[in-house]
């Protein structure tokens, strides 16, 4: 049984707006914005596109990550948790893969009545310092705001 | 701190969500989106507790927490360090978090649906730079007095009412730079506003009606407070996502339609001024832009200034009109109507209006035209004193001096906007002429 279902698979392949939280050795939060988000076709492990010194520190030190993948345009929501998260170096062809899903989710949220230049600015640049962070959910919950947020997702 | 929260107070406008991140006690983290963080003071910020419970029961355990807020001028990304200090339920803070709820539910139909459950304060530990430069664009429209005072004489010279109105809307576009403003006054059962006047949209929307207290417009009203709001598409979005949750678990039923504001197709941001006298609310003067973000704390000093000269300025051209004599014209009678009849019908128990099948008012304005139209056709008289009508009682008017007045150029708009049979025109201080293009039949009906 995959972790992520049809829809979830369909939903996390974008295009998304994305938060993640670590944390460091004395349990103190931080936020980073990554660039982009891919789901192994095992469905078992997610990847995570950024290029935060401080979120890689964090996940080297004690693998704990909170992801957030919201559709801008729809409010849609979920949030993917692991213990295990581990940094890896992105292939260089891949990059451009990640550059392509940051140029949809610019397009997506111009929907929101900001400016392209504007939208630009708000999600970090594809370079050569950008790495991933790999990991398994451990449990997945939505998101998307109303009654049902925070409800853990069956997987 | 390494930049004072006074310096980025644009990020606490609620343009660009935030995020919030917290850590339970066993180091798990929890990452949530945020629609909004209230700026407190130089030293705090406030969230609204409403749904998110994980980042409840964290700051529980962990009272530290991250807050991601962006710029939405220049599209810095600053992180707060914060502690969470304490949940206010009542007082000034929480009123101003649940009025900001109770609008956007308002908009999306859902007024009550969303309830606050508390403020909870945090103390900022430290602000820093995250993404984007330290350059500060400078979008934040500078107060011109000298041209709010041209504007105001201007103003200040108008006698009548309905060019009152035309000639601040068409000052807001011209001297101060707000191209889409309309004006909407409290209807006689106060418990409505309708739009008399309006300036740059593609429709007039003269009549168009907004409840007493819904939405941005109508909570300005109710609330006589002035009411900003800085991404209504991301207010629907947001309202349309708790909506759908909502109706997942057949909890529906009982939904209103999402407010249809009056205005822009793609309005982004407005600014409802509440425009008020003798702690009493006329109407809002409402300005909006298609842009997020449109307007700013400035813009609401500007409009209260302009919302209060109009103010006394209506209440004052209203009385002019009814205090000196009307002017005495010789009779003149308009050229003959011509071509087919057109058959007027009344309903008199809400007083509206058809022309043909169409719908034209109703209401007050409704009750003159009913009368303007059976003077009309039993006396054949065109001419009609401000006076007269004032002191009809079939019409039914309320004891507002300003009401009349009002009701007269809704009147106009809407003869303007939608029937070619029939116009009221000016005909000297105080007068009006009724200008018939064609023959009609009128029928009341009054079941």
């Amino acid at each position: 049984m995959p972790a992520i279902d049809d829809a979830l698979f369909e939903f996390l392949s974008g295009p998304n707006a994305l938060l993640l939280g670590t944390r460091d050795t004395c349990n103190v939060p931080a936020i980073a914005r990554p660039i982009a988000c891919q789901v192994y076709p095992d469905r078992e492990q997610v990847r995570v596109f950024l290029a935060d010194p401080r979120a890689v520190a964090h996940i080297r030190e004690n693998g704990a990550v909170a992801l957030v993948v919201v559709r801008p345009t729809t409010y849609e929501g979920y949030q993917l948790k692991a213990t295990d998260a581990r940094i890896q170096a992105v292939p260089e062809a891949e990059l451009a893969l990640v550059a392509e899903s940051r140029v949809r989710l610019l397009q997506e949220m111009t929907r929101l009545g900001l400016t392209p230049e504007f939208l630009e600015l708000t999600i970090p640049k594809v370079d050569s310092g950008v790495l991933a962070a790999v990991f398994s959910p451990a449990a997945i919950y939505r998101q998307t705001p109303g009654p049902g947020a925070g409800e853990r997702r069956e997987i | 701190m390494q930049i004072p929260l006074e310096d980025i107070r644009s990020c606490f406008e609620g343009v660009i969500p935030s995020g919030i991140s917290t850590c339970a006690a066993d180091g798990t983290p929890n990452m949530t989106y945020l629609s909004h963080v209230q700026y407190v003071d130089s030293e705090h910020v406030a969230l609204s507790c409403q749904f998110f419970n994980k980042t409840r029961k964290n700051l529980m355990e962990n009272p530290r927490a991250a807050v991601l807020v962006v710029d939405p001028h220049a599209a810095r990304q600053f992180e707060l360090d914060v502690l969470y200090v304490r949940t206010e339920t009542t007082g000034p803070l929480f009123e101003k978090m649940k009025l900001r709820l109770d609008i956007l539910a308002s908009l999306s139909g859902m007024t009550g649906r969303f309830r606050l459950l508390g403020s909870d304060i945090f103390r900022v530990l430290d602000c820093r730079l995250v993404m984007g430069t330290t350059a500060v664009a400078d979008n934040a429209r500078t107060p011109a007095l000298d041209r709010i005072a041209l504007l105001s004489t201007e103003m200040a010279g108008c006698e009548e009412l309905s060019a009152l109105l035309e000639l601040t809307l068409a000052g807001l576009a011209k001297h101060l730079g707000y191209p889409h403003s309309m004006v909407l006054l409290m209807d006689e059962s106060s418990s409505r506003l309708y739009t008399i006047a309006s300036h740059g949209f593609p429709e007039s929307g003269a009549g168009s009606e907004v409840p007493l207290g819904a939405g941005p417009i109508g909570v300005a009203a109710e609330r006589g407070i002035p009411i900003r709001t800085t991404n209504v598409t991301r207010d629907l979005l947001y309202g349309r996502a708790v909506r759908q949750s909502l109706a997942q678990r057949n909890d529906a039923l009982a939904f209103e339609e999402e407010i249809e504001l009056p205005g822009l197709p793609e309005v982004r941001s407005l600014l409802a001024m509440p425009i008020r006298t003798r702690e009493r609310t006329l109407g809002v003067l409402c300005v909006q832009s298609a842009q997020p973000l449109g307007f700013s704390g400035q813009d609401e000093l500007v409009l209260r200034v302009i919302a209060d000269h109009l103010a006394t300025a209506a209440m004052l051209s209203s009385q002019l009109t009814e205090l000196l004599p009307a002017r005495e014209r010789p009779t003149e009678s308009g050229p003959a109507p011509v071509g087919p009849s057109v058959l007027i019908r009344h309903y008199s128990h809400d007083h509206s209006v058809f022309i043909g099948s169409d719908y034209l008012i109703k209401g007050v304005a409704g009750a003159i035209l009913w009368k303007l139209l059976s003077a009309y056709v039993r006396e054949g008289r065109t001419q009609f004193t401000n006076r007269e009508l004032r002191l009809d009682r079939d019409i039914g008017l309320p004891e507002l001096s300003d009401n009349l007045e009002a009701r007269l150029v809704l009147l106009k708009r809407r003869l303007d906007d939608r029937a070619s049979v029939l116009r009221i025109e000016k005909d000297g201080r105080g007068r009006l002429r009724l200008a018939v293009a064609r023959p009609v039949d009128l029928q009341e009906v009054t079941s």
